[in-house]
This record gives structure tokens, C-alpha cells and sequence, in this order.
């Protein structure tokens, strides 16, 4: 089953974009990277789910905020690392208003 | 007998099949002396295979022609590149695109392949949508 992914990032070094370039080639995913920091994949093949992603992220760009997005028809579903405490917590929002 | 020879060669054919498969999942050109590698390598098996199967002497010669001409065209090749400074070409498409996207960073996509986010910058843009009806903003 063909499923889409939206891959946002913090910030990123070019080494580190080719790491993950290398990476979405080697899973066989198409890839869209026009904008910095943002990526879009498809993955045909259906191996691929957020998690596995957001963990990837976190492997080549270790301590960076990242946001990983599936897109589905019927209902999105979504992983992402960066702050969660009681104060600063950027998954509230997605948690309450993003997804009702 | 064709039924037969058909259940026999496709075996065969999925396997070169995959084979292919296999060799361009990578999704990166060689460089130009690749394939006159393979040329020599093919030329060089036919020569040894013919010698061993005692095959005539024009097949042997045949084929040590052909290995001594691809020889020759990959050595011209070389120098060529070298002399005009295309060395890029002796190098494969990925270490290219690894060399620019460690000197600038990149921008692009799996179908239209990688651009130095510098040139994407000076570009000519214009607007895109999915469809001609959102083409335009809100205002």
C-alpha cells in the first residue's frame, strides 16, 4: 500500500540531509526536498511508518526537533520528537486541536 | 517443444531480470568507463572460454580483437578525460551528487535529481498547485 509521508525539520546540515537522502534511496521511497528542512516521501512499497522515520530522524539528526506527518485518506497519524515538558510541550496542541 | 523452451527460459529471464533490477536500484549512473569495463571483461571470459574449448583459431582472434580494442578505447577514454579535465566523468553520478550536497546542500526530488540550493535560490520561480482553480492565492 502507497503511503505518503511530510517530513519537517528544525534545521539541518548538508551532511546531514545527504545521510538522509541515502536513507530514504536505500528504502526505495520517492523524495521531494525543495524547501530546507522539509522533505515529502512516498513510500510504494508501504514499509515505511512514522515511527520508523521520527527514529531515523533522530538517528542523523540527533537532538534536532522533528515532525513526521502520514498522510492518509481516511485518517493521519503522525510521530515527532522536540520539547515535552509541563510548560513547553509541542505535541499538546497536535494532541487536542490537530487531531479531534 | 516452444512450451518447453518457453518453461525453460523463464527462469532464466526473471533471473536477469532481477539481476537488472538489483543493479539500478541504486538509482545512479556509472561513469563512462563502466561499461567498457564490462566490454573488456566479456571479451577477455570469451577469449580464455574459446582457448579452452579449443575453439577455431579466427573465434580465438575474433575475440582477442574485440578485448584489445576495448582496451585500447578505455585507455583513450581515460586520457581523454584527464587531458581535457572532465575527471567528473571517471567519477559515478554518486559521488558527484555526494560532492554537492556536502560542499552547499541540496535541493530537488527523486525524479528530477539534485541541484545545489544556491541555483534554486537565483532561479526563475513562479506559482504551482495541484490544480488550476488553486493556482492563484486568496486576496
Amino acid at each position: 500500500m502507497k503511503k505518503r509521508f511530510v517530513v519537517a525539520l528544525d534545521s539541518s546540515t548538508p551532511e546531514q540531509q545527504l545521510a538522509f537522502q541515502n536513507y530514504v534511496k536505500s528504502t526505495g521511497a520517492g523524495w521531494w526536498h525543495w524547501l530546507d528542512s522539509l522533505w515529502l516521501l512516498i513510500d510504494t512499497r508501504g514499509q515505511l511508518d512514522a515511527i520508523k522515520i521520527r527514529d531515523k530522524l533522530c538517528e542523523i539528526f540527533p537532538r534536532i526537533n522533528n515532525f513526521v506527518i502520514e498522510l492518509r485518506p481516511d485518517d493521519d497519524t503522525w510521530a515527532g520528537y522536540g520539547p515535552k515538558t509541563e510548560v513547553k510541550n509541542m505535541f499538546t496542541w497536535l494532541k487536542s486541536d490537530w487531531i479531534k | 517443444m516452444y512450451t518447453l523452451a518457453l518453461g525453460l527460459t523463464m527462469p532464466s529471464f526473471r533471473l536477469v531480470q532481477a539481476f537488472l533490477d538489483q543493479a539500478t536500484a541504486q538509482g545512479s549512473r556509472s561513469t563512462i568507463l563502466r561499461p567498457l569495463g564490462w566490454l573488456i571483461t566479456i571479451c577477455a571470459a570469451a577469449v580464455l572460454g574459446s582457448v579452452e574449448l579449443k575453439a577455431p583459431d579466427w573465434v580465438v582472434t575474433l575475440f582477442s580483437i574485440s578485448a584489445g580494442l576495448g582496451i585500447a578505447l578505455y585507455l583513450t577514454a581515460f586520457i581523454y578525460c584527464l587531458v581535457t579535465k572532465k575527471e567528473d566523468l571517471l567519477r559515478s553520478e554518486t559521488y558527484s551528487i555526494q560532492k554537492l550536497a556536502i560542499e552547499k546542500g541540496f535541493v530537488g526530488d527523486s525524479l528530477a535529481g539534485v541541484f545545489r540550493a544556491e541555483e534554486a535560490i537565483h532561479s526563475e520561480r513562479s506559482l504551482g498547485a495541484a490544480s488550476q482553480s488553486t493556482a492563484e492565492d486568496d486576496k
